[in-house]
């Protein structure tokens, strides 16, 4: 009797020791949101990331392997706001069994122009608000500590250290951008990335259209965008890529402003320097400063 | 010393009214409106008034403007006011405010600014022991 005791005994420890080494599976669509995950979970967790710093996530779409870890997964996040239209399909396709969380979907919406510039869309790039990190944050380590409760009082800890290095990067960025008058704040960019930025810093975005494509903008279209940049005294723009330079070089001969920094628009960057959060936000911030100065 | 006793008293009094005042104005610096020149270009540079109360009288206290140093009191007192010459644009502007307060209890600085139109815009900062704080006026 004592002896089958015994063995009832370790075989009850020996499987809650087995429960407890088991990490949570998170598939993560967003550099962004596994790094939030990353540092969430911490050692509970084994963070799947499908987009990797520098990819475009809007040109991303998922393979087999992505389907595969997506099956398996007891937490999906998504970046949300329309930016992967292959939900549906991943749905469908992986027959996933895990929640699959819309982080992006659960606050507050600016509006952008549809790529047609037909209809206004939710503009996706929400990770350009510290808020909305801090907002993700918790929305992240809710969902680990319903997949996991046993893990609450880790990820609430790690939740917590993280929320606290978003709150001092945010001051870090209020700082910065306060060394540059209100009025310089004007970002003119082809990239439609960073409005909540804008909006949280106080920054205007004037688009830039047509001289970053391969086609020949028509000159009413540079003369106007001249126009614009010597009214509102902008010291320097910010391309995204420069594949009509004859443009460039004409806008900025003519207006003497000069071509910013390269800026990391759509989630983490590829090199060491902006393959994090924080890296990346630091970068930004200091290339638009510096340039508009 | 000759004299009228009341000549006397009458001297005594317009020598301590005349040592009194700027005693007064050293241990009251919140009571000195002065205007002060911005350390940054005053290009289009407006007038400002700002005013701060503290709950607690802070060690330290200094306000950047565009990245320097706009106003720093040596030793703040609970209460404080000045006049500001700065480039002050449609668009308003930020300052950045450091605040170091004696222990760790919770204490509050409330900022009064004056705009160059006449405006009173009103904001608070908390803190534990320091705040460091990005304020916008518009």
């Amino acid at each position: 009797m004592i002896l089958f005791r015994n063995i009832l005994i370790l075989l009850v420890l020996g499987a809650a020791g087995a429960s407890a080494a088991e990490k949570v599976r998170v598939s993560s669509f967003s550099t962004i949101l596994t790094e939030i995950a990353e540092q969430v979970g911490g050692d509970h967790v084994q963070v799947t990331g499908h987009v990797k710093p520098g990819m475009d996530p809007h040109d991303f779409e998922p393979k087999p392997d992505d389907l595969k870890a997506v099956a398996e997964a007891q937490l999906i996040l998504l970046s949300a706001k329309h930016m992967e239209s292959y939900v549906p399909k991943l749905k469908e396709s992986s027959g996933a069994k895990g929640d699959i969380v819309q982080v992006g979907d659960q606050f507050p919406s600016l509006k952008m122009k549809s790529e047609e510039g037909e209809k206004e869309i939710e503009d996706p790039h929400w990770w350009h608000s510290i808020e909305n990190m801090q907002r993700a944050t918790a929305i992240v380590r809710d969902e680990l500590i319903k997949v996991d409760p046993t893990d609450k009082a880790d990820v609430t800890k790690n939740a917590d250290q993280y929320l606290a290095k978003l709150a001092a990067l945010q001051k870090w960025v209020k700082m910065e951008v306060a060394s540059l008058p209100r009025n310089r704040r004007k970002l003119v960019t082809s990239h439609d990335a960073f409005q909540y930025f804008a909006h949280d810093y106080g920054f205007t975005i004037y688009p830039i259209e047509g001289i970053t494509t391969e086609d020949e903008p028509s000159s009413k279209k540079v003369a106007s965008l001249i126009g614009i940049i010597k009214e509102q005294g902008v010291k320097a723009i910010f391309p995204e890529t420069i594949e009509n330079p004859k443009v460039l070089t004409e806008i900025t001969r003519e207006t003497g402003a000069k071509v910013g920094g390269e800026l990391v628009a759509d989630g983490l960057g590829a090199t060491p320097e902006t393959n994090t959060y924080e890296g990346m936000m630091r970068h930004n911030v200091m290339a638009i400063v510096t340039a508009l100065k | 010393m000759h004299g009228s006793p009341l000549l006397r008293a009458l001297a005594a009094f317009v020598a301590i009214l005349f040592l009194g005042l700027p005693l007064w104005r050293l241990t009251h610096p919140h009571a000195v409106a002065e205007t002060v020149t911005a350390p940054v270009g005053t290009e289009g540079a407006k007038a400002i008034h700002l005013q701060l109360a503290f709950t607690q009288v802070p060690e330290k206290f200094r306000i950047l403007f565009l990245g320097k140093e706009l106003w720093k009191e040596p030793k703040p007192s609970a209460e404080m006011e000045r006049d500001f010459q700065v480039p002050y644009p449609k668009e308003g502007i930020d300052l950045v405010f450091e605040i170091e307060w004696p222990g760790d209890t919770l204490s509050a600085a409330r900022v009064q600014l004056r705009t160059p139109d006449g405006r009173n815009l009103d904001k608070t900062i908390w803190g534990k022991g320091k705040a460091e704080e990005t304020l916008t006026f518009e």
